[in-house]
């Protein structure tokens, strides 16, 4: 509770300093609504002439990937110092001061770049599911809307764990990059009916970067289909499941820590 | 441009192998970027795979067969990775430290030392992305050959020419950092923008008509829709009716003329754009002190 | 008990070794070559509390990376350190609520953050009680005079500011140790002092413990009671300042200024045991040993024998006294040889 109440004092401060940079601000708002409507527009643009996609109407794909939307922003909106941890923490040596303060040094690391305008890209994707669900017209009570919200905060937690995994490489391995891009474009393979993809693809989506489980598998379940039920409701035990491993990658990085920067 | 300037030809040599030595520094950025490469043509083949899977054999979607659509997907992909690069970035970073005053005390002009370094980096990439990430796509996937011998020759100056327009285009989003203290924003609404509207997730004869004749007065389809269409000798598109150059038609030839032509009008135009906004922001540059 | 026990303490990294040229950034790109490198190699000491220690050695010593141990920052390759009786890279965050750490080169404060917004918020981090952190930090910011800049984002400081504010946040939680690490570095000599004065003033009236690492000797001289070279690693001497001065300083120069020109000749045949040297005419040098010649002696004898204006002799600097330590340890050659860039030259000499 006491680490909470530090948290949000963070939290508190870091959104001041963000909004002190208005321009900043703004442009991310309008990139990440832009990004948002890109990813709608393809599926759109796609369907237009194509209409089916292996047995998914449009709509259908929309939920998938409204929700997966919906994930993604809560995620970038703490993750984005994930990908920059190897070139800003450990290159630029900023990793030293996080270590001096009695507090989780992970939890410094989400609290430290906190942007609120990717909440747009949450807001999209939650339009997208609205929009999905009218035109599914499917009659959803508080069971299946809460079995939505359970999806998205854990498909959020899902890409942290992972992404911070990624991170986590980047104490050993000194690189501006780092490991997280191809991953990254993962994200999209996940948006996507996992049937049409070949065993390997789907296997990987499933249990080496589950990102299967942010949206594909809780909508087989939201949309009645068959065949994937045990899968569809497993993703809040993949993701602790990804939370334990993230954790203890991060403290074997730590242990590891160079300090090189300069 | 002063003419001697422009050929000042040793020193862009300089920037030329300079940046490529740069490229080569970061070993993992290369694995990484491959590897994305790879998972961006899997998806989009498998995507269509699906889409073709329960039509007849030879069936079309807006004017594609399977095969051409995964050839246009495989080749957009391809000669990415040769075009791409990040000139955006760099001129953000000496806008934003100050270093970019020193072009004004270079004996060459800016946009050439611009356009020389991305040049040199498109052959690095060429080397070493675009000729494995080739290899590897066509031994994975059913990628066509190109449509004739002319076509595979206008294509590949058409990708030089894509570089040449995306290097302007991103010239000009770096130029954003002089009014904005931050252009990551920025980058990513062209990002997206490209993405969508040069054609690379889909072809451009997809779009809605509206979008297609929006397109036609924007440079994006100059950098992916036009090379990869090429390849596939798929020419109907990149000027459709009523776009400014409907009226150069028909035979292929003439269509692949006009397809670089069209290319060639946008570097025109963009190169003296990016001058009269280089040129403004020297002048402020030199006023204020930086 | 003593404060800190750091026994027998290594550290070791793998440094990628870039080869040169196209051909070899091309090579780089499939093979890399590592080389292990001892920054700290079996260092040894404790320190007592209330003592304050400066901590030298030439660029690439191991100083930092010690420091960087002893604050927990980084884990030791083997051998132990005991502070405070807790181990600082396991016991990291019940250890740093105890501790202070200044690093010159950089702030630890937040980039864009009001300095009062800064240090309130590391109030709360460090979950120091409301009315004793109010306390200190009223008394802090008398000690470092922080009225003038309290709401000005950190990123607008001065250099000399920034550094009185990164103290104030090291001292605001009340730690028990205090780790400077190059706190004078790039500051004008009235900030310098300033500095010095306040971190002698935070010594005596609180007891903090302090360990502080420098290239400007003067903070050596003005702060440290005790001194600990490393070189290679390794400490090459642990001691009082006085002692390190003894030690390498029975070697003394005099500057004689003249109203009339002297024959050197005559003076070597008068005193053998003296090298002179000479500036023009009316200067000259004079290097003895203590030992074979008193310098009361020297001056007796010098002023018997020549017109003198004037006779100085200025004490050896440290860098001096520490070169001298390096002559003496053998360290020298490697000294000579990382001056040259070549770390394989050290075997051959």
């Amino acid at each position: 509770m006491r680490a909470l109440r530090i948290y949000i004092a963070l939290f508190r401060q870091m959104l001041k300093v963000r909004l002190a940079y208005r321009g900043d601000f703004v442009a991310d708002l309008f990139a990440t609504a832009l990004g948002g409507l890109a990813s709608l527009f393809f599926v759109l643009l796609f369907f237009r002439p194509v209409g089916e996609l292996a047995g998914w109407r449009q709509d259908e794909i929309l939920l998938i990937v409204g929700l997966s939307m919906m994930s993604y922003g809560l995620f970038a909106t703490v993750s984005w110092n994930l990908f920059e941890f190897g070139d800003r923490y450990i290159i630029e040596g900023r990793f030293d001061r996080v270590l001096l303060r009695p507090i989780s040094s992970f939890a410094q690391i989400l609290c430290d770049q906190f942007r609120i305008p990717v909440l747009a890209e949450t807001a999209i994707g939650t339009a997208v599911v609205a929009h999905a669900v009218a035109g599914l017209e499917l009659d959803w009570g508080v069971v299946e809307w809460s079995f939505v919200a359970l999806t998205v905060i854990c498909g959020a937690l899902l890409y942290v764990f992972v992404f911070s995994i990624l991170a986590s490489v980047s104490f050993h391995f000194e690189d501006r990059i780092g490991v997280a891009p191809p991953v990254f474009n993962l994200i999209p393979f996940g948006r996507w009916p996992q049937e049409i993809f070949p065993w390997p693809i789907q296997a990987l989506l499933r249990w080496v970067i589950p990102f299967g489980f942010v949206a594909y598998y809780p909508s087989t379940a939201l949309l009645g289909r068959t065949g994937l039920g045990g899968l569809a409701i497993a993703a809040p035990l993949v993701t602790l499941s990804f939370g334990g491993l993230a954790a203890l990658c991060w403290r074997l990085g730590v242990r590891k820590y160079e300090s090189t920067g300069s | 441009m002063n003419p001697a300037r422009a050929l000042h030809l040793p020193a862009y040599l300089g920037f030329f192998s300079g940046q490529f030595r740069k490229m080569l520094a970061y070993r993992t950025r290369y694995v990484t970027g491959i590897v994305s490469y790879l998972v961006y043509v899997t998806t989009y083949y498998y995507l269509w795979r699906a889409v073709f899977s329960h039509r007849a054999a030879g069936a079309e979607v807006a004017g594609y067969t399977l095969d051409q659509m995964v050839t246009y997907v495989a080749i957009s992909w391809i000669a990415r990775s040769a075009y791409f690069n990040n000139v955006d970035r760099e001129i953000a970073e000496q806008v934003q430290n100050g270093s970019i005053a020193v072009a004004l005390s270079r004996p060459v002009s800016l946009q050439g030392t611009v356009v020389a370094a991305a040049l040199g980096e498109g052959l690095f990439r060429f080397c070493f992305f675009t000729l494995p990430i080739g290899a590897v796509i066509l031994l994975l996937f059913p990628v066509g050959a190109p449509a004739s011998p002319l076509h595979a020759a206008a294509f590949l100056v058409s990708c030089a020419l894509s570089q040449v327009i995306l290097t302007h285009v991103n010239f000009l989003v770096g130029m954003c950092a002089f009014p904005l203290k931050n252009i990551d924003g920025v980058m990513r609404m062209k990002h997206y923008l490209i993405e969508i509207l040069s054609g690379l997730l889909l072809p451009v004869a997809l779009f809605p008509g509206w979008l297609q004749a929006l397109s036609s007065w924007l440079p994006f389809q100059a950098i992916a829709y036009v090379p990869s269409s090429l390849w596939l000798g798929h020419l109907r598109g990149p000027a459709p009716a009523g776009g400014p150059l409907a009226w150069l038609a028909a035979e292929p030839g003439q269509l692949v003329a006009r397809a670089l032509l069209v290319q060639l009008l946008w570097v025109a135009f963009l190169a003296v754009l990016s001058n009269l906004v280089w040129r403004r922001a020297a002048r402020r540059l030199v006023v204020q002190g930086g | 008990m003593p404060a800190v026990v750091v026994d027998n303490l290594v550290k070791e990294f793998r440094r990628f070794q870039r080869r040169e040229g196209l051909a070899g950034a091309v090579k780089d790109l499939f093979r890399r070559d590592y080389q292990a490198l001892r920054a700290v190699d079996g260092v040894s000491f404790s320190i007592e509390r209330g003592e304050r220690i400066g901590y030298i050695g030439p660029n690439g010593a191991g100083k930092s990376t010690t420091i960087k141990m002893l604050t927990g920052i980084l884990t030791p390759t083997s051998g132990e350190i005991a502070a405070l009786g807790l181990s600082p890279h396991r016991q990291r965050k019940q250890y740093v609520r105890r501790i202070g750490v200044v690093f010159g080169q950089r702030t630890q404060l937040w980039w864009d953050l009001a300095v009062v917004e800064s240090l309130k918020l590391l109030l709360q981090i460090y979950e120091v009680p409301r009315a004793e952190g109010e306390a200190r930090l009223a008394k802090l910011r008398e000690l470092l005079a922080l009225d003038e800049f309290l709401h000005t984002p950190v990123r607008k400081l001065s250099l000399g500011q920034r550094m009185r504010a990164d103290l104030a946040a090291s001292l605001l939680h009340g730690p028990e140790l205090l780790f400077l690490d190059e706190p004078t570095i790039g500051l004008d000599l009235v900030a310098k002092d300033a500095i010095r004065a306040l971190l002698k003033r935070v010594n005596d009236e609180l007891g903090t413990t302090i360990l502080l690492t420098t290239h400007d000797l003067r903070d050596i001289e003005a702060l440290a009671q005790r001194v600990m070279v490393i070189d290679g690693g390794k400490i090459v001497y642990d001691g009082s300042l006085e002692q390190l001065r003894d030690e390498a300083g029975e070697e003394a120069s005099a500057e004689i200024e003249l109203l009339e020109p002297a024959s050197l000749e005559e003076l070597r045949r008068l005193l053998p045991q003296v090298r002179f040297a000479q500036d023009n005419p009316l200067r000259l040098r004079a290097q003895f040993s203590k030992r074979e010649l008193p310098a009361a002696q020297l001056l007796a004898r010098l002023v018997g024998s020549l017109k003198v204006a004037d006779i100085a002799l200025p004490e050896p600097s440290i860098e001096e006294v520490i070169r001298r330590i390096y002559e003496k340890t053998g360290k020298s050659a490697m000294v000579a040889a990382k001056a040259a860039g070549g770390g394989a030259a050290a075997a051959s000499r």
